[in-house]
């Protein structure tokens, strides 16, 4: 098995005259893993994906992907695909052509282009769209395509940059699909979100940046159990609870702290029928990032 | 290479499908082009009855009416007989350029060369057009000369002047006796030159051709001939063969100045939606998507040229060398992607750009004789001219249409051309890799 990441950053770092973008960044990202960057804005995520795609040179430090340093060369290129924030689609184009432009761009010709293209109409669900152009498009259609320009060249890594922001549930969902795919073809995927639940529930790795500096790396229950605090437990009662039970009551509601709540229920016995509510709140990567950086991803 | 097309294409397209650009490259040139072709329409030959002027005849005379019988016959005058206050009226209204006076007497004095105190025509001019009312002044001295010409075909005239002179001149006792000498000498010999006629034209009379040698030889004070100042040689038929000839490479400037306006905006678009970072992202190297776009901004002029050109020869544009017409457009062609690449790092959004773009097409155009011919302008602007693009441009192509230049003369203007574009590419290439670093 090959153990080389396909995203090496070492200490690297970047600064726009006084403003340090990114410092001292250090991670890895393995063949075939999500990672989620998380930070909020200016945290310097932007800077650190331009770098990863040699938009901008490091002041400092090294970059490699699948072991190369070239990091802008055609051949690395040809294994990165990015879906950029901004919807990079020309409008007055059709589906079928903005493909065909991109693919063309990756050396792709004649019929095995025809033939990505089709693969990638199929999967932004857009082969009835084919011929009509991009500016009647929905939002959430546009995303789509956006998203499936990045794949078009069957890239090894692929760069989605909020894939999901303005786009309706349905094709929010289509898009998960669409990453578990990937996931699933063995792709190695860098995402940026501001929706905890998405990285939460598509990434392996999260890592978690602010004021350009990697806060903390890790998959999703190691960051909750280091960084996300206890479980509480909380249970609506009109009558006080008995004294063997663990826990506060203020004469309404009972309230318990513990990192193992459903073993608490049960070493103690707790009738849970005895409560109108009872209420579990379980430490997520909402916490932890707010624990990390002392503010909520969306400030 | 391939990327290079792509991108290329990809803009053509994306060009077709915008109507606004499309109006300022080929349906603006195509306007412009008929419109100045309009009024160059008279530049090959002259236009009859241009001048529209009224005569007020209070002279009632033969000699008044020889004289509006010259102005009518004059070709590039439209002579109308009317009253003061109608003449009046219509030079208000700006219908007419002009009106001439014939005052009563004008008859006994006019075309006797001899007159010191001749009765005196009377213009009234439209203020606004005062270049038209000069060449009205022009007609009314050729049309005087001609009743000179006429003084002297009608002998019996002329003497029965002559000898009423001669009275006055013996009668004149204020006269310098010197100078009274001079002058009756030369009614002297102007009296022997009539006698010569008489006995000329008795002896003909005889011989059964009678006439005045004068007027049957077509006697004239002056002739003037027009000729074609471009026509060489060796050359055939007119170089200038219709307005169109003239009006064309102006119009085709403006398609070209439009096609350049509009890649300088299409590179600021690659960046303001985002496409840019594809384009960056992807194996075509900055290098390539800058010479796609320049291929574009080529091809797109190219067309401009092309369908500028098919129609001025649909329309009787006759290019006096077809092969300097086909590198003209090139190197204007070239020139002008250089100039795109340049508009394009005025600025970082599109509205930046496309403002900033137009205006230096305006000025480029203003003082290039795009808008006005470079014989209009005045001198300082003739100057400036030199440092306009479409100056150049516009010889360049008027140097293969209808100015006859060879080879060797007219690497000048393209040579100049090429500079101005390649330091533009420069610039702009320069700018757009700063931008992205």
């Amino acid at each position: 098995m090959n153990k080389q990441p396909m995203v090496r950053a070492i200490d690297v770092r970047k600064s726009y005259g006084d403003q340090v973008a990114v410092n001292g960044l250090t991670l890895d990202v393995p063949q075939g893993k999500t990672l989620g960057l998380l930070g909020p804005n200016g945290a310097g995520k932007t800077t650190t994906l331009h770098m990863l795609i040699g938009l901008l040179q490091p002041d400092a430090g090294q970059i490699s992907i699948a072991g190369s340093t070239h990091v802008d060369s055609t051949d690395v290129r040809s294994l990165v695909g990015i879906a950029p924030q901004s919807l990079s689609l020309y409008d007055e184009l059709t589906a079928e052509e903005n493909l065909k432009f991109f693919g063309r761009l990756y050396n792709l010709r004649g019929a095995s282009l025809q033939e990505r293209v089709n693969w990638a109409l199929d999967f932004s669900n857009l082969q009835d769209r084919r011929r009509h152009r991009v500016q009647t498009y929905s939002g959430g259609m546009k995303r789509r395509l956006n998203f499936a320009c990045a794949l078009l060249h069957e890239p090894k890594l692929v760069l989605l940059d909020e894939p999901t922001v303005g786009v309706d549930p349905q094709s929010r969902n289509h898009i998960f699909e669409g990453i578990r795919k990937l996931q699933d073809a063995g792709l190695t995927i860098i995402y940026t979100t501001h929706y905890m639940e998405e990285a939460q529930r598509l990434c392996d790795l999260v890592a978690i940046i602010d004021h350009g500096k990697l806060l903390e790396l890790g998959t999703v229950p190691e960051l909750i159990r280091r960084h996300g605090g206890i479980s509480v437990l909380t249970g609506h009662c009109s009558m006080a609870p008995p004294d063997s039970w663990p826990g506060v009551w203020d004469g309404q509601v009972w309230r318990l702290e513990t990192a193992t709540p459903l073993e608490t229920l049960y070493q103690h016995s707790i009738q849970t029928t005895y409560f109108t509510r009872l209420q579990i709140e379980q430490p997520d990567l909402e916490s932890v990032f707010l624990r990390l950086t002392g503010r909520s991803l969306r400030d | 290479m391939g990327n290079i097309i792509t991108i290329a294409w990809k803009d053509l397209i994306l060009l077709s499908r915008d109507r606004m650009a499309m109006f300022f490259l080929l349906a603006f040139p195509v306007l412009m082009g008929v419109l100045f072709g309009l009024m160059y329409q008279g530049t090959s030959q002259p236009k009859p009855g241009g001048l529209v002027v009224a005569v007020i005849d209070e002279d009632q005379s033969k000699m008044s009416e020889a004289l509006i019988n010259h102005l009518v016959a004059n070709e590039s005058l439209k002579v109308e007989r009317l009253e003061m206050e109608a003449a009046q009226e219509r030079i208000r209204k700006g219908q007419i350029v002009g009106m001439v006076v014939i005052p009563a007497g004008y008859g006994a004095t006019a075309g006797v060369f001899w007159e010191n105190d001749p009765v005196p025509l009377k213009v009234g001019r439209d203020p606004s057009r005062s270049a038209e009312a000069a060449m009205l002044d022009g007609f009314l001295m050729e049309a005087s000369g001609k009743l000179m010409a006429d003084r002297f075909q009608d002998t019996d005239q002329i003497r029965s002047l002559l000898d009423k002179q001669k009275i006055a001149l013996q009668q004149d006792e204020s006269m310098n006796p010197l100078n009274k000498m001079v002058v009756g000498q030369l009614f002297s010999s102007l009296d022997g030159l009539f006698n010569n006629l008489d006995e000329v034209s008795k002896l003909e009379d005889k011989e059964g051709a009678g006439g005045n040698p004068l007027r049957d030889n077509g006697f004239q004070f002056a002739k003037i001939e027009s000729f074609d100042a471009f026509q060489k040689p060796t050359n055939k038929g007119p170089t200038i063969r219709s307005g169109w000839d003239i009006s064309f490479p102006q119009s085709i400037l403006w398609g070209v100045m439009g096609s350049a306006a509009g890649f300088a905006i299409s590179l600021v678009r690659e960046r303001s939606r985002g496409t840019l970072l594809r384009l960056q992202t992807s194996p075509a190297r900055p290098w390539q998507v800058i010479l796609g776009k320049g291929l574009g901004c080529f091809l797109a002029t190219m067309l401009v040229l092309v369908v500028m050109v098919a129609l001025g020869l649909a329309l009787g544009m006759r290019p006096q060398s077809p092969v300097l017409l086909a590198g003209s457009a090139v190197v204007v062609a070239l020139c002008f992607v250089g100039i795109m690449m340049a508009m394009s790092s005025l600025g970082t959004t599109e509205e930046g750009v496309g403002g900033a773009g137009w205006a230096i097409n305006m000025v480029m155009a203003m003082f290039g004789g795009a808008m006005m011919p470079l014989a209009f302008m005045p001198s300082f602007m003739k100057t400036a001219s030199d440092f306009s693009p479409v100056k150049w441009a516009i010889v360049s192509l008027e140097a293969a249409i209808w100015r006859n230049y060879t080879l060797g003369e007219i690497l000048g203007p393209w040579a100049i051309l090429l500079a101005i574009g390649a330091t533009g590419f420069a610039v702009g290439l320069y700018f757009f890799q700063r931008n992205l670093r």
